[in-house]
């Protein structure tokens, strides 16, 4: 929009009225406060998520933290390269992660104390693009460049407790703190025009609490139950509150079933409550609550480093949460991965590839291919 | 078709492949994108245009004539040319209010004796060569005459006028310089009965110097200001003793505060004439600077928006007096900004005190090959000033630019331009684009 002339008197009421507003960020999958990883481990994403409920490194189910059996810790790397394809365009954009940290200690026999930190959602992108800008007198050329780097995180402090042999119940408390780094830049070539920058930050905190069950009726049978329940989450900017929400609540299930001699398998399903931040963002951020399915075998393969190989492959589909031009947007996901136990099992090396396809926007389309990796170490 | 005998070996080594190609492939993020662009990016900033003028823009705009100030110039230029078919003449006055009248005596021990007689007098002169070697022979093309007067009036100090009248007077003195001699110091020869009566009578000396040639003639002597200043000498002879003195341009004004700088000075005797009335003047000779004070609102300047561009529109009137660009010599038109705090209420003092904005950090205000021969409208950008004043604050200096040419006090052509007073088409305004700030962060 131009005006021109604009009397003196009213700039003030002016610029406060303009002042943009801005909802989309170039990718499909980190609209609105972003993408949501998963929280899960390398292990459980190439099999889908199957194993999630159940996973020990995984950071939805705090009874699943009994599998740690002993004291360890585990990291996550995983960088995800991504293709947008829109308008006869593509963009080809590199994206680096480290969604998932976690670790544990066992207390006594029954007890297992447990602490992750994961990406809830994570606001990492950039666009640039070219325009004109029409002045009275002439138009000049300018650059645009808006750029998003932060995330939503999620701190799980965690404590399982074996009640039966063969069933355990966790609690956990979920932190949520983290920020977004927001910058603007605009440059032209002429001299004439100055080049404008505004750079800001958002800082989010709020709390939740998570409880699950993870049951094992056979030995060849593993269930896992959770979920979280939201607290008061909400934005800053610097000192001042900008907006408050609830922080999503979820609910999963998940059975991992190992009765196959040389095979696992695994199957979760998962429900986001992510419409709770509706009121976190600006009037007219869509949010919808979202279904995740998955599932994944898992293999023993040949021996390397004195033990088995194990082979996965798996699948899931899910929904993400922010909507983009009113369109629900899912992901459909292939993966597949190794992984090798080290030390005589006492730690692992999981490398995950998942190729993603992120859909709901006509003429947009998403893929990405993400390499995961984990290393648990249990001393 | 190979296989391996170790297949747990080979997806070892599958799984380091993948590790270190993604490793070296994300060592870098790249998150740039836009290919989705508009319906996935964030809205364009919005960019506002404002057109000012008038009191909106302006709340003073002035000329300021006699620019340096009188007995400032850092060299005194004597000029008799013609120009486009229009003169320029000027002289230098040059003041030796306090003379060496007495000598001291071979007794030491006794009082000094007043001079009773001068010989050999005469005022010596440092002609300046230009800064260009090649324009000495284009700006003195013949033999130059050089014309003392006697300019002593009984006027106040700063009451050239009168000054003036005395330079019509015929000369007391002149000397002729061939054309590849007027360089350096060059004494012309006074008459030591007139030299000696002012020194045993106690009177001052004051001298003005004009060049007679049969061509087009300018040139630069020292000043005081300049660090070389003209000066009086002769050979005192008292009734015991004599010496050879001398003595640099001075003078005793009767005024406050004391213009010591009145000590040696240019006066033009023809040059360009005062702009008319509403007309914005910048250069000639004497030198004029055009002001103007902004009163763009402190809304848009020191408010959250971002002024991305700020062009100083400008309607200048053809002004063809001392020739045209195809004649002459170009001279450029320059912006100053004044650094002169809002107290200064002396506009021609806040005059002075402007900068060249590359000095105060700014970038982007270029020195404008502007003709002044030319009806046209000038753009000037300003941005650069804008986000200085900015940055200042608005305390800290009068939000205020000065239109000067690099030809000020020695070329004689002038910038005319359109005041606050001509019609709106043509008044000069102010064209801002601003962004305000942008909402962007929360999604």
């Amino acid at each position: 929009m131009r005006t021109r002339p604009i009397p003196p008197a009213l700039f003030a009421a002016v610029a406060i009225v303009t002042a943009g507003t801005a909802r989309a960020q170039g990718t499909v999958s980190t609209q609105g406060f972003g993408y949501p990883p998963g929280q899960i481990s390398a292990a459980a994403a190439a099999l889908g998520g199957g194993p999630a409920e159940t996973d020990a490194q995984s950071a939805l189910n705090p009874a699943a933290i009994a599998a740690w059996i002993r004291p360890g810790i585990y990291v996550e790397y995983a960088p995800e390269f991504r293709t947008v394809d829109a308008n006869g365009q593509s963009d080809h954009t590199t994206t680096s992660r480290f969604p998932l940290m976690s670790g544990a200690i066992t207390i006594g026999s029954r007890i297992t104390a447990g602490l992750s930190v994961s990406t809830l959602l994570d606001r990492t992108w950039e666009t640039s693009r070219s325009g004109f800008d029409h002045f009275p007198s002439d138009s000049v050329q300018f650059t645009e460049n808006f750029k998003v780097s932060g995330a939503i995180n999620d701190v799980k402090p965690a404590f399982s407790v074996a009640v039966l042999s063969t069933l355990w119940l966790g609690v956990s408390a979920d932190v949520y703190s983290g920020d977004n780094n927001l910058t603007i830049l605009r440059t032209s070539q002429d001299t004439t025009v100055r080049t404008f920058s505004q750079q800001s930050r958002l800082s989010y905190s709020g709390v939740g609490a998570s409880g699950g069950i993870m049951w094992q009726p056979g030995s060849q049978l593993a269930i896992g139950v959770s979920g979280r329940l939201g607290g008061r989450l909400t934005a800053y900017r610097n000192d001042t509150v900008l907006t408050r929400a609830t922080a999503p609540k979820r609910a999963g299930a998940g059975i991992t079933f190992t009765g196959l001699p040389g095979v696992v398998l695994a199957f979760h399903t998962d429900w986001d409550g992510w419409s709770s931040m509706n009121g976190l963002g600006q009037p007219g951020l869509l949010i919808t609550n979202t279904w995740t399915y998955g599932g994944g075998v898992e293999f023993r393969g040949p021996s390397a480093l004195g033990a088995p190989i194990a082979l996965r492959v798996g699948y899931q589909h899910r929904g993400l949460p922010f909507l983009v031009n009113s369109s629900k947007i899912f992901e459909s996901s292939y993966s597949g991965g190794l992984g090798f136990l080290l030390s005589q099992g006492r730690s692992r090396v999981d490398v995950s590839l998942v190729r993603a396809s992120r859909t709901g926007l006509p003429g947009v389309t998403e893929h990405a291919w993400t390499a995961e990796f984990g290393i648990m170490v249990r001393p | 078709m190979l296989v391996s005998r170790k297949p747990g070996r080979t997806l070892l080594l599958l799984g380091l492949l993948v590790a270190v190609a993604t490793v070296v492939g994300a060592c870098q993020e790249n998150l740039a994108g836009g290919a989705a662009c508009p319906s996935l990016c964030p809205d364009t900033l919005t960019v506002k245009d404002v057109v000012l003028s008038g009191s909106d823009a302006f709340d003073t705009m002035t000329n300021v004539v006699g620019v340096p100030p009188l007995g400032t110039e850092q060299h005194l230029l004597l000029a008799n040319y013609v120009q486009g078919g229009d003169s320029v003449q000027t002289a230098a006055i040059l003041r030796f209010d306090s003379l060496i009248r007495i000598l001291p005596d071979t007794d030491t021990l006794a009082a000094p004796k007043p001079i009773t007689r001068v010989d050999s007098s005469g005022v010596k002169i440092t002609v300046i060569a230009p800064t260009d070697s090649t324009r000495d022979t284009i700006l003195v093309p013949d033999s130059v005459t050089f014309l003392v007067f006697d300019v002593d009036a009984n006027a106040a100090d700063l009451d050239t006028a009168a000054v003036h009248a005395q330079l019509g007077t015929p000369p007391i003195a002149s000397r002729v310089v061939p054309r590849d001699s007027v360089k350096g110091a060059i004494s012309i020869r006074l008459d030591t009965g007139w030299v000696a009566e002012h020194v045993r009578d106690g009177k001052r000396i004051r001298l003005g110097i004009r060049i007679k040639t049969a061509k087009s003639t300018q040139l630069n002597i020292g000043s005081a200001d300049g660090g070389l200043p003209a000066t009086l000498f002769y050979f005192g002879f008292s009734d015991t003793s004599k010496a050879f003195t001398q003595r640099n341009v001075n003078t005793h004004t009767t005024g406050s505060p004391p213009f010591s700088s009145l000590a040696d000075y240019d006066l033009v005797l023809k040059g360009t004439p005062p702009p008319a009335t509403g007309i914005l003047a910048a250069g000639g000779i004497p030198g004029s600077r055009a002001y103007m004070r902004f009163s763009v609102p402190s809304a848009l300047i020191d408010s959250s928006e971002t002024i991305v561009r700020a062009n100083l529109i400008l309607h200048q009137l053809a002004n063809v007096q001392f020739g045209t660009a195809d004649t002459t010599d170009s001279v450029l038109l320059q912006v100053g900004v004044v650094q002169a705090s809002p107290g200064v209420t002396n506009i021609a003092a806040a005059t002075l005190l402007a900068a060249p904005p590359t000095s105060l950090g700014v970038t982007g205000v270029p020195t404008h090959n502007f003709h002044p021969d030319v009806a046209r409208a000038d753009t000037i950008p300003l941005v650069g000033v804008f986000a200085l004043w900015r940055q200042q604050g608005p305390r800290r200096s009068q939000r205020a630019i000065v239109l000067e040419s690099t030809g000020e006090g020695s070329e004689p052509r002038q910038y005319l331009f359109y005041s606050n007073t001509a019609a709106d088409s043509l008044k000069p305004r102010i064209e801002i684009s601003f962004i305000p700030k942008s909402g962007f962060g929360l999604p």
